[in-house]
């Protein structure tokens, strides 16, 4: 049987989860609860279509059973499956995670760490402002006059990274060259719908 | 003993050396360009968990090297 292994919780309240184990080991899925927003169902789209076996559906049934009685809105069984990643993102098992979540933690300070251990997600400070990350595609810019940008900056070929080291790779990079960072970045203003815009960002 | 981490699918994959180890250093030197080569980046963490510089060429007295990917607009 496989079991779910947690891996990130996701903006508007959703689980991020990997298969472990079955016919569907290596495959992503976003499970959303009855209450689970909009952002959570665009992360979902993101993924793919949804597509799931036996196996998986068991495992669920199993974790609803534990979550009964639990505060944590976790997972409520099968019929809230929202997506799965397509099979070039298998290679994301749960070792490769523990891997990147060690190496990441090791390179943060002290208030990063505690901030990415209960927001999952810490701010990078740079020279007008910082950047938050933990979102994927949804970097936080916050500059030190008041504006926002939503930024999307990602390595190359980010789908065959864990996601952990995804931050690793956008950490080291912002830590050393942020000019560079903004002038790559896709952004919008933060909390907008429009269109993202090319790069580079305006800087404070 | 010197570690080079190279970020990929499976978290890191780690390549060791010791400095008085003449094929284990040029192997990791060999390596270090290689990775150049490829368009990636390579990092050195000094002294504490959280400072690390750009470095472009190997140091076999480096203690830890961590090699990342260029970065793009998503």
């Amino acid at each position: 049987m496989a079991s779910l292994q947690p891996l990130e919780e996701l903006p508007g309240s959703g689980l991020l989860v990997e298969v472990v184990g079955g016919d569907h080991d290596g495959e992503l899925l976003v499970l959303v609860s009855e209450r689970r927003g909009s952002r959570c169902r665009q992360a979902a789209d993101l993924l793919g279509p949804c597509e799931i076996g036996d196996d998986v559906r068991a495992t669920l049934a199993l974790v609803e059973s534990d979550c009964r009685g639990s505060s944590r809105d976790v997972a409520r069984g099968p019929g809230r499956i929202r997506a799965r990643r397509p099979s070039a993102t298998r290679a994301r098992s749960a070792p490769s995670q523990t891997a990147a979540r060690w190496l990441l933690e090791s390179l943060l300070d002290e208030a990063q760490l505690a901030s990415w251990r209960d927001r999952g997600r810490f701010e990078v400070p740079v020279p007008d402002g910082t950047v938050e990350l933990g979102e994927l595609y949804n970097l936080r810019y916050r500059r030190h006059d008041g504006r926002e940008f939503a930024l999307c900056v990602v390595p190359s070929s980010h789908a065959s990274l864990p996601l952990d080291d995804i931050w690793t790779n956008l950490l080291l990079m912002l830590r050393s060259d942020p000019e560079r960072f903004f002038a790559v970045a896709n952004y919008r203003e933060y909390g907008s719908f429009g269109a993202l815009l090319p790069g580079p960002v305006p800087r404070g | 003993m010197g570690v080079m981490r190279i970020l990929d699918s499976s978290g890191d994959t780690k390549v060791l050396w010791e400095v008085d180890d003449d094929e284990a250093l040029a192997r990791a030197a060999s390596l270090f360009d290689e990775l150049s080569t490829e368009g990636k980046l390579a990092f050195e963490r000094k002294g504490s968990q959280t400072e690390t510089s750009r470095i472009r060429e190997f140091d076999p007295d480096a203690e830890e090297i961590i090699w990342v990917r260029p970065i793009q607009g998503g």
